[in-house]
């Protein structure tokens, strides 16, 4: 019978207790973007336009690029030394640490707002030989599907937080943090209190959110709208500019899972069902209290790893693709620089 | 739309440039029917002219009955100007950006298109 203590811990729990530390997730995703990495590389190899690219276009792109690559490492480096900090270095037993959730949002509007400076004082150089084109818009360059998939995870963090924030209630200070689950059918008995994402949490993610999400589509704006240098480098300044408006739109997306993920995680720990026990009361039995949307925590407890893992596979690709420089670039670029009449996207 | 300068303009000058280069991308199909054309203030800057100028250029390009400029709707180009539809400039240039990033080759493409523009025509399913 001993053997059964043993065997209460399961498959599931085992999983489930991993995932509950944001820091696996990374460590899956530095696996998961490896492999992508040596796939892509591979096939990589042969890409025309990245090889044939002209000098000049590429050393105009590349310092945005590797603005971009820092960002990404900026975020997932902040998220380590934060959750690193936070779990083992200070105490934050009775602190609100509200910025939690908003410092990747913060860190990547911080970076794309570097890229939009660098954009904006860069690209604004009048053409060296204009060239007429189809009209440029924000969307024009961007992933459509990045975009699309962008804007959902901000809706979602939007709905999450506002939704969060409507439920939880002060505690003494006027602190929204408290998650209040009242006992069923015994008003005389104070209600469980716990710890929620509420409005003290929320509010920096709101700020930070919008501030993000408007930078980064300036920086699809001006990255779009700023004039090309010449008419033969329009179509690698357009490749250009696609990988600028992608890695923008991964790097956005990627701070919004990472905050979302955060708060489904915080949501879970709180908002599952509980047992409370006071002792000479209901009979030496425990009252069962649950919150009324307790399987909307869980469900979102078990997602939160996978968003993880996806929000971190897209930083480091972004930082690899970023300081890295295809082979073929040096040795062509005084050869065979790729030229075309086409002014039109 | 005989004309490639109008008289009024000076030889030379940005906005016959800037008119001169819009003719060229709406006759020759790079732009579809009914697209629009950028701001003026884009193509002030795609040209690194003043607003005022690409407006002239726009206007130019509207008495020639190439474009036609409505309220809100902006500068779009007039249905009897080009060749193609909006739609099917739209996708030749998506098909243009696929090829190259795949590497490949015009000549490539363009049989292709023929044999699959042709099976089509002839009522056959296309090959994959």
């Amino acid at each position: 019978m001993s053997g059964m203590s043993n065997a209460s811990i399961g498959p599931v729990d085992l999983v489930g207790g991993a995932f509950s530390m944001p820091l696996v997730s990374l460590a899956i995703a530095v696996v998961v973007a490896g492999l992508i990495l040596v796939l892509s590389g591979g096939r990589r190899t042969g890409d025309p336009i990245e090889g044939r690219a002209d000098a000049a276009v590429q050393s105009r792109y590349a310092p945005e690029r590797r603005a971009l690559g820092a960002t990404a490492i900026a975020v997932v480096v902040l998220f380590v030394v934060e959750n690193v900090v936070r779990g083992y270095v200070i105490n934050v037993a009775d602190i609100v640490s509200w910025w939690r959730f908003a410092l990747p949002l913060f860190c990547a509007a911080v970076g794309l707002f570097v890229l939009l400076a660098l954009v904006t004082s860069r690209g604004t150089n009048p053409p060296e030989v204009a060239v007429a084109n189809a009209r440029r818009t924000w969307w024009t360059f961007g992933p459509r599907v990045g975009i699309i998939v962008t804007v959902v995870a901000f809706a979602a963090l939007l709905a999450t937080t506002i939704s969060a924030g409507l439920t939880s209630s002060p505690d003494d200070h006027g602190r929204y943090i408290w998650l209040v689950i009242p006992v069923p059918n015994e008003a005389a008995i104070d209600p469980v209190r716990q710890w929620f994402y509420g409005w003290a949490y929320g509010v920096p993610v709101l700020i930070c959110l919008v501030l993000l999400v408007a930078v980064a589509w300036s920086v699809l704006h001006r990255n779009a709208s700023r004039p090309y240098r010449r008419p033969e480098t329009v179509i690698d300044e357009n490749t250009a500019r696609c990988r600028i408006a992608t890695d923008t739109v991964h790097v956005a997306l990627a701070a919004i899972l990472i905050a979302l993920a955060g708060a489904w995680r915080f949501i879970a720990r709180s908002g599952t069902g509980s047992r409370l026990i006071i002792t000479g009361q209901n009979g030496g039995e425990p009252y069962d209290i649950a919150w009324r949307y307790a399987e909307l925590a869980v469900a979102g407890g078990w997602l939160a790893p996978i968003l993880e893992i996806i929000a971190f596979v897209l930083l480091i690709v972004v930082a690899a693709r970023a300081f890295h420089a295809p082979k073929d670039d040096r040795s062509d670029v005084h050869g065979d620089p790729a030229t075309s009449d086409a002014s039109v996207r | 739309m005989a004309s490639t300068s109008p008289a009024s303009t000076d030889e030379g000058s940005p906005a016959l440039d800037i008119y001169r280069q819009f003719r060229g991308l709406i006759v020759s199909g790079q732009l579809g029917v009914d697209e629009r054309l950028p701001t003026v203030r884009q193509t002030a800057s795609d040209f690194g002219v003043a607003p005022g100028t690409a407006a002239k250029a726009y206007k130019m390009l509207e008495q020639e009955g190439l474009v036609v400029t409505r309220t809100a709707a902006g500068t779009r180009v007039a249905e009897a100007a080009a060749p193609l539809p909006q739609p099917v400039v739209r996708r030749i240039r998506e098909l243009v950006a696929e090829a190259q990033s795949s590497g490949a080759q015009v000549n490539d493409v363009i049989d292709v298109f023929r044999v699959t523009w042709q099976t089509r025509g002839q009522g056959q399913r296309p090959i994959r």
